[in-house]
């Protein structure tokens, strides 16, 4: 099972604990009391690291940030009610490359939703290179995020990670917080400056009542069990 | 002694600082407990001492006077008890006078303004009133008289305020000592307890380098005490050994004496024996009647033929178990024989070469068995397989085979001989001469031997004889039957050698016939003679004595053995002892023991300069205290002078110096200028906090920095602690803008164009993307470790409904 762990940072909190998933799969249900199913726009940030190889890629592991319909039957599960997300790498074709100075970058990434055990949707996403930061020391925290937006009958998944430039930086609380808080493609602050997100995106059309069963729930799932998906904070941008 | 609460007592912090308490500000735990925690303000009893903890502690008694948990209490001055004596007295007895003739010069001196003032109004009137100048004039007059009183008084305030500064002086001087002296005492005490310290680490340095030596020597009186029981051992040893040498000797003498008596009558037993053989006549076998031999013959048997005994050859026997002899090179020793050896000796053929001629009969070689061990040379056929050839096919020869009977002696006697045929081959060829022979008396001493030799009818012929090897060995066939003693498989002894017994010999030996008889010769006899009985009887009691003797000095021998071993150790273990009874002496054990004494002495005269300097400090305690009480006895004529200056303002002002003052003092550690304090009689009757917040950040340190910092505990009537924080944000204020530079309204893309740190105007949005931040989690507020299958540890956070719930990859539904 994920566990909960500490670390320590240099900026604050300089002890900061995180939940780890290796192999594992975290859910929570998002409090939509007075905005209903309604939402325009979720993004779901997370400040987080990957535990460093000390030098060796990863290979053939997939993350997925999404938002999925309840707790019980989530993105892995074999009854997944209804799952949409932005997919990390592949559990079958792919390598996280472990680059100097400790960061992960992939170019293996997809948009897709999830009924059961089938992808009624999926939509390749360009090839960006995405930049994943590790625990190489010294220690430091990275930013994810992953917006939603929905309509009647389409959803729009856009995926953000840091440049590779800021991977020398810790995202601290603060930073975090604003970065999350940004509109359109944020920016995230590094080394006294701030740099523009890698990002991309695409569209799926599942069509009419395709969100009868609502998004009403946060879902990340780390496929790999040896090195370590450890997760900071998770904050929510939310928009009627 | 309990704290009384309406006593005021002192005690110090680690660096002396002094501090006055009220005994109603502590609380009593009464004597010290180490299962009891104290903080401040409990107060401790230990004996008359009373102690302040200063600090929280458990199990943790005060070292001292003043430590970094515990201050001795001390009682400054009891409220209750008056004290009019002194120059602490005097001093504030003096310093209330002088300000309360300061507080009447005031007064008198605001009189003679209030009338120079009135002076001043009349002499304006007489001033203005010509007629008035006389009154004026008064008017001068009483204020130039006013002036002078308000000058006097004045001079009395400042009497009384010199008056009050030197009596301030003198107390703080007298505190001042007080202090000194409190420091030498708790420089002494610590430096007596260090004394005392070292002092015990030597004593117990001392200690143990006594134990040790004690120890060595009660090792060396054990190694002397076993050495001296192992001498004692040995000495008894060495005894019984003589003696058992002694009786050794004795039992020697007489199984000596007893040997040769029994070989006296060992020879006498066979004469006698020989005679009892003599004395038994048997007629001759010739004269039976069943017996018929006329004529017999050497080697014949008595064979029967059915109706009488008659003599007879003996039958021959067959060569299948006879003995065959092989010729071997080895000497044996005896005249130029050879040796004859039931097998084959192997090695390398050897060839013997002789030379002879016509009519000559010439020597070849000889050889001999070893001891026959049979009494008859059975009959049969001998046959000697001969291999041999001549050096020319044109000349021939004969061998010739003599077989002797050696004795042990050495006479040698001819029993038979045999001639070959004649051969003239010229290479090696089997020349038997084939013997029947009957049987020859032997004795089991006798030796066989055979010499060869050959003639030749030739003039001159060599003979080439073999043996040895493996296809020319030259052999004899015999006869002879394997004898017993010749049997494979004999156990006991060697060859000659093996341990035969007759049936009398056998039967005597195990018993079966009784006791030795006449009958039995091959056991000892009784009677052949009386003196041969007494010899066996002393033989045999000087046997068991010498064997008696000989365990006896075995035992003694062993026993000396051990006592020797013993007192060996004894004497190794006695000579370790007196090793360390020298290394205790001048050792090892010496040095630690020196170095002990080194350090007690250093100990001591340790605790010898620290009892002087608490002497010292005691001394000079005692010389302030006295001091004190001469002034109060004696007082001093600075006191006196004081005294008697009060006692004339006294007098003069008619004023008595008797309640309580209120006053206000600048000089209070983190105290504000406004701090207030009653004293009564110079005690600290009462105190007030600051009448307002304030903090003037004297009390602490100059840290600086971008540290937050926290912590800011002084001040007074603050809620709780300071903090400071710092922005270290990298972020900072790059960018201002005041909404008020514009007007009210819709904005536009370029209505906020102003500010500074733009580098453009603003772009507005229609509405507000990010509405609000929903969900958020950052963990801090949980434990560490596993989470279980549900999850459900992930319940805080803002913005969610319920817990978390996790799966891994093998229980996901």
């Amino acid at each position: 099972m994920p566990v909960l762990g500490q670390r320590a940072f240099i900026l604050a909190p300089t002890t900061d604990k995180f939940v780890a998933l290796a192999n594992e799969e975290f859910t929570r249900k998002i409090d939509l009391t007075g905005f209903g199913n309604g939402w325009s726009k979720i993004r779901v940030a997370l400040n987080y690291a990957i535990t460093d190889t000390g030098g060796g890629n990863i290979t053939n592991t997939e993350l997925f940030v999404g938002l999925c319909s309840g707790t019980s039957f989530p993105y892995g599960s074999q009854q997944t009610v209804n799952a949409v997300g932005h997919v990390f790498g592949s559990q079958s074709a792919s390598t996280w490359t472990r680059n100097a100075g400790g960061y992960f970058s992939g170019g293996t990434f997809n948009v897709l939703r999830k009924v059961g055990v089938t992808l009624p949707q999926t939509a390749a996403v360009g090839a960006p290179t995405y930049i994943f930061p590790s625990t190489a020391s010294p220690n430091r925290r990275g930013w994810l995020g992953v917006t939603f937006a929905q309509t009647a009958t389409t959803v729009a998944v856009n995926a953000f990670t840091e440049a590779a430039v800021s991977t020398t930086s810790d995202v601290w609380y603060e930073h975090f917080a604003y970065v999350t808080n940004q509109a359109s493609t944020p920016f995230v602050v590094s080394s006294g400056s701030e740099t523009v997100a890698i990002t991309n995106s695409n569209t799926l059309n599942p069509g009419a009542s395709w969100n009868n069963n609502n998004l009403d729930t946060v879902d990340i799932y780390w496929s790999n069990a040896t090195y370590r998906l450890e997760i900071y904070a998770i904050a929510l941008e939310f928009t009627n | 002694m309990a704290v009384v609460a309406t006593t005021t007592y002192l005690y110090t912090d680690v660096n002396l600082n002094p501090f006055y308490v009220q005994g109603s500000q502590v609380t009593d735990r009464g004597p010290w407990s180490s299962l009891t925690s104290y903080a401040y303000p409990d107060v401790v009893q230990i004996g008359v001492d009373q102690y302040v903890a200063i600090a929280p502690n458990t199990n943790t008694p005060p070292s001292g006077i003043v430590d970094e948990n515990w201050s001795a209490l001390v009682v400054v001055e009891e409220q209750s008890s008056v004290v009019n004596a002194g120059s602490d007295y005097y001093a504030r007895l003096l310093a209330t006078l002088a300000l309360e003739t300061a507080w009447v010069g005031t007064q008198i001196g605001s009189s003679a303004y209030n009338y120079a003032e009135a002076a001043y109004n009349l002499a304006i009137i007489g001033t203005n009133n010509p007629g008035g100048f006389s009154v004026g004039t008064d008017a001068y007059y009483l204020a130039e008289s006013g002036t002078n009183i308000g000058w006097a008084a004045y001079l009395l305030a400042q009497i009384g305020t010199n008056t009050g500064t030197a009596a301030l002086n003198a107390a703080a001087s007298a505190q001042s000592t007080a202090n000194s002296a409190f420091s030498i005492a708790v420089i002494g005490t610590n430096a007596a307890a260090n004394a005392n310290a070292f002092a015990e680490i030597a004593w117990q340095l001392a200690q143990f380098g006594t134990n040790t030596g004690t120890l060595a020597l009660n090792n060396a009186a054990t190694a002397q005490s076993t050495a001296d029981s192992a001498f004692s051992i040995a000495v008894i040893g060495t005894n019984a050994a003589a003696t058992a040498n002694a009786y050794a000797s004795i039992a020697w003498q007489l199984a000596q004496f007893g040997t040769n008596t029994g070989s006296t009558a060992y020879s006498v037993a066979q004469s006698a024996w020989a005679l009892a053989q003599l004395g038994t006549i048997i007629p001759p076998l010739s004269s039976l009647p069943d017996v018929f031999i006329p004529a017999p013959t050497a080697q014949q048997h008595l064979v029967f033929d059915g109706s009488r005994w008659t003599a007879s050859d003996a039958m021959s026997t067959g060569a299948v178990s006879a003995f065959t002899y092989y010729l071997d090179v080895a000497d044996t020793g005896t005249d130029a024989y050879e040796t004859l050896l039931p097998s084959p000796a192997g090695g390398t053929e050897v060839v013997e070469v002789r030379s002879g001629g016509s009519g000559a009969t010439t020597w070849i070689d000889s050889y001999l068995t070893s001891y026959l061990n049979r009494t008859q040379l059975t009959a049969g056929i001998w046959t000697f397989n001969n291999y041999i050839h001549v050096d020319y096919g044109s000349n021939s020869a004969q061998i010739i085979a003599d077989a002797y009977q050696v004795s042990i002696n050495g006479t040698e006697t001819l029993l038979f001989s045999g001639t070959s045929a004649a051969f003239n081959s010229t290479t090696p060829v089997l020349v038997p001469i084939l013997l029947t022979q009957g049987t020859y008396p032997t004795s089991a001493t006798d030796k066989l031997g055979v010499r060869y030799w050959f003639t030749t009818p030739s003039p001159s012929v060599a003979i080439y004889f073999y043996h040895n090897g493996t296809t020319h060995y030259t052999n004899i066939q015999t006869p002879l039957t394997t004898s017993h003693n010749d049997l494979a498989g004999l156990q006991g002894g060697t060859t000659q050698q093996f341990y035969h017994t007759t049936l009398d010999q056998n039967e005597a030996l195990r018993g079966t016939v009784g006791n030795p008889s006449d009958g039995n010769r091959y056991v000892t006899q009784t009677d052949l003679t009386i003196q041969a009985g007494s010899v066996t009887s002393i033989a045999n009691s000087a046997y068991y004595t010498a064997q008696s003797g000989s365990n006896t000095a075995n035992s003694a021998f062993s026993i000396a053995i051990i006592g020797t071993n013993t007192g060996s150790a004894a004497y190794d273990l006695a000579a370790l002892a007196y090793a360390l009874a020298t290394a205790g002496t001048t050792g090892q054990a010496n040095l630690v023991a020196f170095d002990a004494w080194q350090l007690a002495q250093f100990g001591t005269n340790t605790g010898t300069a620290a009892y002087n300097y608490a002497a010292q400090a005691y001394n000079l305690a005692v010389t302030g205290t006295n001091a004190v009480i001469t002034e109060q006895g004696t007082r001093s004529q600075e006191d006196q002078f004081l005294q008697n200056q009060i006692s004339v303002l006294q007098s003069v002002l008619g004023l008595s110096f008797a309640g309580t003052v209120t006053l206000f003092t600048a000089q209070v550690r983190y105290g504000k200028p406004d701090t207030n304090f009653t004293l009564i009689d110079g005690v600290l009757a009462s105190r007030e906090d600051s009448k307002f917040v304030w903090e003037d950040f004297d009390s602490y340190g100059t840290t600086t920095g971008t540290t937050p910092v926290g912590g800011m505990t002084d001040g007074s009537s603050w809620n709780g602690n300071g903090s400071i924080f710092t922005n270290n944000l990298w972020i900072g204020v790059n960018g201002t803008d005041w909404m008020n530079l514009y007007p009210t309204g819709t904005i536009t893309s370029t209505t906020l164009n102003n500010g500074t740190g733009w580098s453009g105007a603003g772009t507005s949005w229609g509405d507000v993307y990010w509405y609000r931040f929903l969900g958020t989690d950052t963990f801090e507020s949980y434990g560490t470790g596993t989470l279980s299958i549900s999850g459900t540890e992930i319940n805080a956070g803002g913005g969610w409904v319920g817990t978390a719930q996790c799966y891994t990859g093998s229980n996901r539904p």
